[in-house]
Order: C-alpha cells, then sequence, then structure tokens
C-alpha cells in the first residue's frame, strides 16, 4: 500500500484534517461522495408486492398439496381394485352380517348415536355468557 | 440482536405484519446491495423482492450467529452475484486489476466546471464503473457503515481483502478525480 495513501485515507476516515495537496483534496472528493446512497429507490408498494407473493406461492404450494393427496388416494384404491382382481378376492361382510338378524337392536344403536351427537353440540358446548 | 428474535419468532409464528416490518427495516440495504451489483434498473425491483421471498423461507434456519441485517445482506449479495452469472457478467473481475486500472484512471472527455453535487455525482457513476467486488466493499463499508467483521462474513473475502479492495477502490476513485482537478486547474 502507498503510505501517503493510506496515511490520507486513515485521517479522513477519523475526520481529521488533511492537506491541500492535489491527493488530498481529490480524497476529500471522494469520501464526501462514497457515502451517499445510489439513488434508485423501491416502489411504495414493495412490502405489499413481497406479502402477496409469498400468500401466492403459499396458496399454490397447498394446492399442490391437496392434489399429491389426491392423486395417492386414487392410486391406492386402482391398486386395491387391481390386486382384488388378480387374486380373485370376494368381498364379505364377515362379522357384520350378525347386524341382519336384529334390525331393531341396530336402528337403536343409530338412534342413540345421533342423540348423543345432538346433545353433545345442544347442550355441553353451549357457550356460557 | 434481541430484537432480532423477537422479530423472527413472530415472523416464524406467521405474523405477516412482522415481516412487513423486517422488510421495512431491511429495504434499504438489500436495494444498496442489489443496485450497486446490477446495472439494469428493471431487474432491481424484481431481485430485491426474490431476497426477500428467500429470506422468508429461510428464516428458520437462521441461528443468530450474526445481526439477522448481515445475514440478510448476505443473501441479499449472493442472490446479485448469481443473477450476474446466470446474465454472463464477469464476477471476479479484479485480477486482471493493472489493465483496468489503466483503463479507469485514462483521460475521460471532461469539458466542464462541475459543483460539488455535480463532482459527486460523477465519482458515484465511476463507483458503477468498479470491479464488483471493490463497489460491494465500498458501498457496505460507507453507506451501509457495516465493519470489517460484517463485510467478511457477507462477502465471504477474508478482512484483509476486504481492506485491501477498500483501500484499492478509494485510491482508484482519487486517481481519477485526481486526473479530472488536473485537467480542470489546466482550463
Amino acid at each position: 500500500m502507498n503510505t501517503s495513501d493510506e496515511e490520507i485515507q486513515k485521517k479522513l476516515e477519523a475526520n481529521l484534517t488533511v492537506g491541500n495537496d492535489l491527493d488530498s483534496i481529490a480524497y476529500r472528493k471522494v469520501f464526501n461522495a462514497v457515502s451517499s446512497a445510489p439513488t434508485f429507490q423501491l416502489s411504495s408498494q414493495f412490502a405489499d408486492k413481497v406479502l402477496s407473493k409469498i400468500e401466492g406461492k403459499e396458496s399454490k404450494a397447498s394446492s399442490s398439496e391437496m392434489y399429491w393427496l389426491a392423486a395417492g388416494v386414487a392410486v391406492l384404491f386402482l391398486a386395491a381394485i387391481i390386486s382384488g382382481l388378480l387374486i380373485g378376492f370376494k368381498p364379505s361382510f364377515g362379522a357384520f352380517t350378525f347386524w341382519a338378524s336384529y334390525p331393531g337392536l341396530f336402528a337403536f344403536a343409530i338412534g342413540l348415536f345421533i342423540l348423543i351427537q345432538w346433545a353433545d353440540k345442544k347442550i355441553l358446548k353451549t357457550p356460557s355468557l | 440482536m434481541t430484537e432480532d428474535r423477537a422479530l423472527v419468532s413472530q415472523v416464524l409464528n406467521g405474523d405477516r405484519s412482522a415481516f412487513r416490518q423486517l422488510i421495512k427495516q431491511n429495504e434499504r440495504l438489500v436495494t444498496h446491495m442489489i443496485s450497486r451489483l446490477v446495472d439494469h434498473r428493471e431487474d432491481r425491483e424484481e431481485l430485491c423482492q426474490d431476497v426477500f421471498l428467500r429470506v422468508y423461507e429461510k428464516l428458520g434456519e437462521f441461528t443468530f450467529q450474526s445481526k439477522l441485517s448481515t445475514w440478510i445482506a448476505t443473501i441479499a449479495y449472493r442472490h446479485g452475484v448469481n443473477h450476474l452469472r446466470k446474465k454472463k457478467i464477469e464476477v471476479s473481475d479484479v485480477n486482471e486489476e493493472k489493465s483496468f486500472s489503466t483503463h479507469f484512471i485514462s483521460d475521460e472527455n471532461i469539458e466542464e466546471n462541475y459543483s460539488d453535487q455535480e463532482m459527486n455525482n460523477l465519482v458515484l457513476k465511476w463507483i458503477d464503473q468498479l470491479p464488483i467486488h471493490y463497489k460491494t466493499v465500498l458501498t457496505l463499508y460507507h453507506v451501509d457503515s457495516m465493519n470489517y467483521h460484517e463485510i467478511e462474513n457477507i462477502t465471504g473475502m477474508p478482512e484483509g481483502t476486504v481492506k485491501n479492495y477498500l483501500f484499492r477502490a478509494r485510491q482508484l476513485l482519487k486517481e481519477k478525480v485526481k486526473n479530472y482537478l488536473g485537467k480542470e486547474e489546466m482550463i
């Protein structure tokens, strides 16, 4: 590094006075100018634009997640159907055929379930003022 | 640093107004960095938006090893440099310094006497012509008041290189101004 240049730069950084030779004058002009910010300015709605881009990206990501979920479910069903066809699977209700002998009991169970749900919604979860 | 932590935590909890505040606090720094690196005005705002999108995506990875502003400036610097590389603009052009210096300092057709303000504008124009690393260091040090260590973190250049680039950039500008002043004296 050039000693003279280094000295002048150090003095100007420390806000000390420098001489009146051409180097010092030129450095003073440089130091005056370098602290000026670039003139380019962002638009006044810059933050809004960034936030709307983020929202757009997030909604796109969430719809792509839904797409992959739907595709996964469809592939699963397709695989189940193909597997069933390949192994000759015959659907059977098994233990559930028991209900066929007791239709009244089945209807009572359904009714009780609906009653409990109604009571839960109307009585237990009513907000108190 | 505590304020940084509170702000980051709010943003990570989905508070959009906190992110708006983060943008407001750092948009000047990002603008300075991008506008020094990228000449095309049309690209600048788009790039600044991309920087903040990246900040939003990566905020969960911020470890508070540095100030939030330093971390954001690092993202802005890398984003700007990547943009230049994509556009095939030379980034590491300090290697051919000698030929650059000769070309940079050489006479320009200056025929008028300039006021202080006009001289400032002239110097700012010359800054834009400096190699990318020189003008980055100059801007971070003089405009954004960053110290050598922070500039080292942002640019990845060793502290000695940062000091050297800062010295050389100011020296080159001085030679350019001196060249002009000498000419003015002769007129």
